[in-house]
């Protein structure tokens, strides 16, 4: 299905999902997407989080990716990335990072605009004075028909992932790299099926050249690195998770930073 | 820049002022104490980083902007952090901040700026982001800041009247 080729797993969730979807789910897939695409890279590092612990801690950065300087956003994925236009080459810790793009995000209604507005799926959209001002998915005829052809063709994919056995691999890796980041709503998909499958068998697909999507991004191969360094990714998008909860409650309740150390000097904790 | 400033600017850049187990953290601080965006205060802690690595390779002092001034006054409150563990662990030198002695001096600052900047140019390969690095006239002209209790005072900009 070509059109799965060109729209981001976000779009994706705003054609079939339209005002049901979550905008931690919007955020947390347009995250994963970026990753995949390698616009934006992950480094772990071990150390002391203060001079006297003892013990090391470790600290998740999000940087840019070996293809940010050649990738052209579209409006969603800006949220992720201005911190990186705006200063080359600053590495920021995935706390800070999910709190920046929430609030670059700035609401779920606007993050919704965003995506509606791409150019991509704009006219599957009908927008009016009513929608906007009740923030409001609607879609047109066509719109409702590229949404029920997108179920069935997700569907589809799922029931075979089901069952999944190893004389389908080779075809299914097929069926499922041209989807980019949309694999990832697939609810049978496990990054395991791909990570058990020798790095071999990737070079002999058939999807093994350079190609371009839509955003005029050159890639050799997506995901291949991400998926063989599993643990790591499945820790990465969990942490986006709960860091994403614990700003997005924070928001919601209006809850502002304050310091409990002494008043005296700005909040020292004593010395020794 | 050399393979070894490279190595140096690196160890520099993986530096991280922020305690992830503290929930009151360096750079919620710099947000606070300066009213500033957390955004601008990551961009500002990066610039720091970048300044602190041109003081160990320039053999003429440097003066910093006024936010990469207020970066660095903050860490020098964290002790441990700069003295143990930023000059002695990952600058290898002692890096000292030395306030102005007065007017007489405003001659050299206004020199040892545009050197700061020129400097930046040569090794970044970029030009000094403009809302961090004021050009040489505003440097020198926004500085009359006072702490102020903002739980008895509003502020109000002036421009407004």
């Amino acid at each position: 299905m070509e059109i799965l080729s060109k729209i981001t797993p976000a779009e994706t969730l705003l054609l079939i999902r339209g005002n049901s979807v979550k905008l931690k789910d919007l955020m947390k897939y347009t995250f994963t997407d970026l990753l995949s695409k390698k616009v934006i890279s992950i480094r772990k590092t071990s150390t002391k989080a203060s001079v006297k612990d003892k013990e090391l801690s470790t600290y998740t950065y999000v940087e840019e990716g070996e293809n940010f300087s050649r990738y052209k956003p579209k409006t969603h994925e800006i949220a992720f990335l201005q911190m990186f236009i705006v200063s080359p080459s600053i590495s920021l810790n995935i706390k800070d990072f999910v709190q920046l793009a929430l609030k670059a995000a700035r609401s779920n209604w606007n993050y919704k605009k965003q995506i509606r507005n791409s150019k991509d799926i704009s006219f599957y959209f009908r927008e009016s004075f009513w929608s906007n001002l009740f923030g409001q998915i609607k879609l047109t005829e066509k719109g409702k028909m590229i949404k029920q052809r997108l179920l069935a063709y997700l569907d589809g994919i799922d029931e075979r992932l089901k069952h999944l056995n190893e004389s389908d691999k080779q075809s299914l890796i097929e069926t499922l790299l041209p989807l980019g980041g949309n694999v990832f709503l697939l609810n049978n998909f496990d990054v395991k099926i791909l990570k058990d499958i020798d790095r071999d068998v990737f070079k002999n697909s058939t999807f093994n050249t350079t190609r371009q999507d839509t955003s005029g991004l050159f890639y050799d191969f997506l995901f291949l690195d991400l998926f063989l360094d599993f643990d790591d990714f499945e820790d990465t998008f969990k942490s986006f998770g709960d860091n994403f909860d614990a700003f997005d409650s924070s928001f919601d309740s209006g809850d502002s930073s304050s310091d409990s150390g002494c008043s005296g000097c700005g909040g020292c904790g004593g010395c020794s | 820049m050399t393979d070894q400033q490279a190595e140096l600017w690196n160890s520099i850049k993986e530096f991280e002022l922020d305690d992830i187990h503290a929930s009151f953290s360096f750079s919620d601080r710099l947000v606070r104490e300066n009213a500033w965006s957390l955004a601008y205060a990551i961009r500002a802690i990066f610039e720091y980083k970048k300044f602190m690595f041109l003081i160990c390779i320039s053999k003429t002092p440097l003066t910093p902007s006024d936010q990469v001034d207020q970066v660095w006054h903050l860490h020098l409150i964290y002790t441990e952090s700069y003295w143990i563990d930023f000059c002695q662990n990952t600058l290898q030198q002692p890096i000292h901040h030395g306030p102005t002695k007065g007017v007489e001096q405003r001659g050299n600052f206004r020199e040892y700026y545009q050197n700061t900047l020129s400097l930046y140019q040569n090794i970044f390969q970029t030009i000094p982001p403009k809302d961090i690095w004021n050009d040489i006239e505003t440097r020198f002209k926004d500085v009359n800041f006072t702490r102020v209790n903002r739980h008895k005072y509003w502020l109000v900009p002036k421009k407004l009247f």
